[in-house]
C-alpha cells in the first residue's frame, strides 16, 4: 500500500504567491517557513525573478512554493517568455494586495492578467487573496475598506469570481497565520481522515481540544474541539499558540545558536487547577496541542493513548511511511494498542 | 572592439532596466535618429544574468547571446538605514564586444576594475544613487499624476537627452577603449579612472643560458630605470647585443644565471626581445619553406641589404640595433656611397645556397665572392629572424649497447658489465667499471646523450668547446650524431 498511495496522490503542489513588489511576499514568507520575526523582514532585499522554495508539510505534501518578484519587469516576463512555464501546473495562486497602495487600479490589472494566464494554463488552480498590511489602516476602516477592495478585485477575477477566498493580513498579529493555514488546510489532500482520526482520539482521551500544528512552521493544519471548548471566545487561539510557537522556538534558535528552522522541542507540559495542557510530537512533521480537564490520571492516559496513535497517524503522512523504522517510537506493538485505548 | 557599453540598475518598481547605453539604441530599442537600428540581442532574455539576485553580484558574470558577448560584474551595495529603497542598491555597468573575441580577459578585468571601483565612489558619496536623482528632479516637477516618485522619474530619465556624468563615463570608456585602448577620466578632484586594456599573453617559452637575446627596440634609448627598477635587467641589458648568450651576459653583467634568464624571459613576454642561437662557424643553417617570401618581398630584400651591409669604416657598433629597428646607426645614405651595392638577387642565391650537411665554414669557404661587403653574422641573423632560415642542431644519441639500460641503473638487480667497460661512474653502483677509465668518464655526459640535447646546451653547461665536447663524446664509442 505504501508504494501505490503516493503514486495516486498528487505530492507536488505548485504554489505561486504573486503581487506587486513591495507588497509583502517574500516577508510572509520568511515569517510563515523560515521562522523570521516580524521585525527582521525590514532587512529582506528585493526578490528578483523567482525564489523557489521546497516545503515539506505533512510528510505526503510537498509545497513547491515560488516566490515571484513582482517588479513590472519580471511580471511582464512571466506573461509572455515564460507564460507555461509559471502559469502551468499550479494548485494554488496566493496574490498579495498592498491595502496602501497608491495605485490600486493599476495592480487590478496586473492580476486580471495573471488570473487570464491562470484561466489559460491552469484552470484547476484555487486563487486566495491576501489584503496585506492591515495594520496600516485605523482598526475602525479596516473592516470596511477590506470588503470594498474584495468586491472590487472578485469583480475582476473572471472565471475564479465565485472560488476565489479573501483574507485580510498583517505580520504584526495572528491573521496572517490564519490565512495561511486555510491555505495549507486546502492543500492537504487527506485532511478529512486527519480530522476524523483526530476526532477518535479525541473521544478516546477525553480531550476538550486537541490542535494538530506542523512541525516547522507552527502552522495549524486542523483541530478538534469538544464539550465546553465550543464556547471558548478566543476564536483566534489557535493562531496566537502558533505565534507563540514560533517565538519560543526563536528565542531557543538564539540561545542555542542553531539555525531558526533546526530549533524544536520535544514537549511542553501546563498544568493548572482548571486545565492541562500539552503539546509534544505526534508523526514527523506534526506537533499536537492536547487540552484536557485537570486530571493526572487523565493526563496520563492521554499521553499514553497519543504515543500509541502515533503509528495509525504516521499511515496518514505517507512519505514517513517510507522511513517505518524510525516511526515506530511508540514501543508496543499496534496489537496491545486497543488493550490501553478500551 | 567594444560594440556597446550600459550601465543597468535594479529598479524596486520596474525591475532590471537600462539606465544608460552607449550607443544608443544598441541594447534597447530608441527611436533617437543617431541610435542604431536594431539593438545587439534581446535584453530580455539576459536580464537575469545582467542584474541576477543578490548572491550572484560581486562576481564577474558574462554571457554570450546573439554572436555577442557581455561582460558585467554586477555589484549589490546593502544598506539597512533606508539609504535605499529595499535596503539593497544593485547594478551592473557592462561592455558588449563580439562571441568570436578569443582574448577577452582584457575586457573582464576592466569590467571586474570598473564594478569595484563604482561601488568605493557609491558607497562613498552616493556617486550613482544622488544622480539618478538629480537627473530626475526637474522632470519630475512637471510630471503630474500621485505616481509612486521613482517611477515618475525614470520614465522622465528615459525620454530626456542622455547626460549625466555616468552617461558620459560610458560614452567616454568605449571611445578611448577602441580607439587608444586606454583612458584616462577624472571623476571628482580625488578620483580618477585609469583603465588600459592589457592583451593577455601567452607565457613566453623558458629562455635557457644557450639563447642568445637579440633587442627589438632600441632600449637605450630610454634611461635604464625607467625600464624597469628590475636590478639584475639594468645590469643585464648593456650586454644584449646579438651576439652574446644569456650564460655569457650573466657572466659578463656578474648576475645569477637563473635571474637573468628570468629577466630576459620578461623582454620576450613584451616582446622587446628574441632569442637567437649561439653564432658559430660550425654550425649548419638551411632555409625553410618562408623562404618563397624572402624571394618575392622586394621591401624584405631591401631592409635585408640595408642590415647586412658591412660599414667600410665604422666598427660594429649598432649590434643591439635589430632589423625591425628603423634608428640603426647606419647612415644609409653614407653607405650606398662607399660601398658596392649588393644586389637581391647575390642575397638569395646566397640563402638558397645554405643546407643540410653544409656548415657556415665550409659555406663560406664555397660563396667567398658573393660575400664581399656582406656581414655574416647578421645575414645569418636576418634569415633567422625574418623565419625564412633555421639553424640545424646537432643531437648525440648514444646506442643502446653503449649506455647502462634502466634495468641494469638499478642497484637492486645485479651489475653485469657491459661489454667494453662503457658503463661509468653513477651513484649507488658501486663496483662499475667506470674506476677504470679516465677523468673524462667523469663527466656526467651521459645524460646528455638522449637525443633531445641540442650541442649548444653542452658546450653551455659544460662551458666546453664543441669541439672538446665532441672528442670525449666519441670516446664512448657507440655514439650518432644527429642533425635536425
Amino acid at each position: 500500500m505504501s508504494s501505490s498511495t503516493p503514486a495516486k496522490r498528487q505530492k507536488q503542489r505548485k504554489v505561486l504567491l504573486m503581487g506587486k513588489s513591495g507588497a509583502g511576499k517574500s516577508s510572509m514568507r520568511s515569517i510563515v517557513f523560515s521562522n523570521y520575526v516580524a521585525k527582521d523582514v525590514r532587512r529582506l532585499g528585493a526578490t528578483i525573478d523567482v525564489e523557489h522554495s521546497n516545503i515539506k508539510f505533512m510528510g505526503n505534501l510537498m509545497l513547491n512554493l515560488w516566490d515571484c518578484g513582482g517588479q513590472d519587469g519580471f511580471v511582464e516576463n512571466y506573461l509572455t517568455n515564460q507564460r507555461t512555464h509559471v502559469f502551468g501546473s499550479v494548485a494554488v495562486l496566493i496574490f498579495v494586495f498592498d491595502i496602501e497602495s497608491r495605485e490600486f487600479q493599476a495592480d487590478v490589472i496586473s492580476y486580471s492578467n495573471i488570473i487570464r494566464a491562470l484561466t489559460e494554463c491552469s484552470p484547476t488552480a484555487k486563487v486566495f487573496i491576501l489584503i496585506h498590511k492591515m495594520d496600516l489602516v485605523q482598526l475602525r476602516l479596516r473592516s470596511q475598506l477590506f470588503e470594498e477592495r474584495a468586491e472590487y478585485i472578485r469583480a475582476s477575477s473572471e472565471g475564479f469570481r465565485d472560488s476565489v477566498d479573501f483574507f485580510p493580513t498583517s505580520i504584526w498579529d495572528q491573521s496572517l497565520y490564519k490565512a495561511w493555514t486555510q491555505i495549507i488546510y486546502f492543500l492537504i489532500p487527506n485532511a478529512q481522515k486527519i480530522e476524523s482520526a483526530l476526532k477518535d482520539l479525541a473521544d478516546v482521551i477525553d480531550a476538550r481540544e486537541l490542535v494538530l500544528y506542523e512541525r516547522t512552521t507552527c502552522l495549524m493544519v486542523t483541530h478538534v474541539t469538544r464539550g465546553a471548548e465550543l464556547s471558548n471566545p478566543y476564536t483566534d487561539r489557535f493562531e496566537r499558540i502558533s505565534s507563540i510557537l514560533k517565538t519560543h522556538k526563536q528565542s531557543m534558535a538564539k540561545h542555542t545558536s542553531l539555525p531558526p528552522n533546526a530549533a524544536n522541542f520535544a514537549e511542553l507540559h501546563i498544568k493548572t487547577g482548571r486545565f492541562m495542557f500539552f503539546i509534544t510530537r505526534l508523526t514527523e512533521n506534526t506537533n499536537l496541542a492536547v487540552d484536557i480537564p485537570p486530571s493526572e490520571q487523565v493526563f496520563n492516559a492521554a499521553r499514553m493513548n497519543i504515543m500509541l496513535a502515533r503509528p495509525k497517524f504516521a499511515e496518514l503522512d505517507i512519505a514517513s511511511k517510507a522511513k517505518a523504522g524510525t516511526q515506530g517510537v511508540g514501543g508496543e506493538d499496534s496489537g496491545d494498542r486497543d488493550g490501553v485505548a478500551a | 572592439m567594444i560594440r556597446s557599453m550600459f550601465y543597468a540598475r535594479f529598479h524596486t518598481a520596474e525591475g532590471s532596466k537600462i539606465v544608460h547605453e552607449v550607443p544608443e539604441g544598441s541594447i534597447t530599442p530608441s527611436t533617437s535618429p543617431s541610435a542604431l537600428r536594431q539593438p545587439l540581442f534581446d535584453f530580455s532574455t539576459v536580464s537575469d544574468y545582467i542584474i541576477p539576485r543578490q548572491e550572484f553580484c560581486d562576481h564577474l558574470l558574462t554571457v554570450a547571446i546573439s554572436d555577442h558577448r557581455i561582460i558585467g560584474y554586477p555589484v549589490c551595495i546593502s544598506d539597512y538605514d533606508g539609504k535605499y529603497a529595499r535596503n539593497e542598491f544593485i547594478f551592473n555597468l557592462a561592455l558588449v564586444i563580439d562571441e568570436d573575441v578569443e582574448d577577452w580577459t582584457s575586457y573582464a578585468n576592466i569590467i571586474r576594475k570598473l564594478g569595484r571601483l563604482l561601488r568605493a565612489l557609491e558607497e562613498q558619496s552616493g556617486f550613482l544613487s544622488k544622480e539618478e536623482a538629480s537627473l530626475a528632479k526637474p522632470v519630475d516637477r512637471s510630471a503630474t499624476s500621485g505616481k509612486d516618485p521613482e517611477t515618475s522619474s525614470t520614465k522622465a530619465a528615459e525620454s530626456a537627452v542622455p547626460e549625466g556624468k555616468i552617461y558620459a563615463l560610458c560614452e567616454m570608456i568605449l571611445e578611448d577603449l577602441n580607439n587608444y585602448r586606454e583612458c584616462m577620466i577624472p571623476i571628482d578632484e580625488a578620483n580618477t579612472i585609469n583603465l588600459k586594456l592589457f592583451p593577455l599573453l601567452k607565457a613566453p617559452a623558458p629562455v635557457h643560458a644557450w639563447h642568445v637575446p637579440l633587442l627589438t627596440i632600441n632600449l637605450s634609448a630610454f634611461s635604464s630605470q625607467h625600464i624597469s627598477s628590475d636590478l639584475t635587467l639594468q645590469r643585464v641589458l648593456p650586454y644584449i647585443n646579438g651576439v652574446n648568450s644569456v650564460s655569457h651576459i650573466s657572466i659578463l653583467a656578474d648576475t645569477d644565471l637563473s635571474l637573468t634568464r628570468k629577466a630576459i624571459r620578461h623582454l620576450v613576454y613584451y616582446s622587446c626581445v628574441l632569442l637567437l642561437d649561439i653564432f658559430q662557424f660550425g654550425a649548419i643553417y638551411a632555409p625553410t619553406p618562408d623562404i618563397h617570401s624572402f624571394v618575392t618581398s622586394e621591401a624584405l630584400q631591401r631592409e635585408c641589404v640595408r642590415y647586412v651591409t658591412v660599414p667600410r669604416s665604422q666598427p660594429d657598433l649598432a649590434g643591439a640595433a635589430g632589423p625591425m629597428n628603423e634608428t640603426s646607426a647606419y647612415d644609409t645614405a653614407n653607405m650606398a656611397a662607399s660601398l658596392p651595392v649588393i644586389e637581391p638577387m647575390t642575397l638569395i642565391m646566397l640563402y638558397v645556397s645554405l643546407r643540410q650537411g653544409v656548415t657556415l665554414k665550409n659555406w663560406v669557404l664555397e660563396n667567398l665572392e658573393m660575400l664581399a661587403g656582406i656581414d655574416i653574422r647578421r645575414l645569418i641573423t636576418f634569415g633567422v629572424i625574418k623565419g625564412f632560415l633555421y639553424r640545424v642542431h646537432k643531437y648525440v644519441i648514444a646506442a643502446s649497447s653503449a649506455l647502462p639500460s634502466p634495468a641494469k641503473a638499478d642497484a637492486s638487480l645485479p651489475h653485469t658489465e657491459l661489454p667494453g667497460g662503457k658503463f661509468w661512474g653513477e651513484e649507488g653502483a658501486p663496483a662499475t667499471a667506470g674506476s677504470a677509465t679516465g677523468a673524462v668518464r667523469e663527466l656526467p655526459l651521459e645524460k646528455y646523450m638522449d637525443g633531445i640535447h641540442s650541442f649548444d646546451e653542452i658546450c653551455t653547461e659544460l662551458q666546453m668547446s664543441e669541439r672538446a665536447v665532441m672528442e670525449k663524446m666519441k670516446a664512448f664509442g657507440d655514439v650518432h650524431i644527429i642533425h635536425k
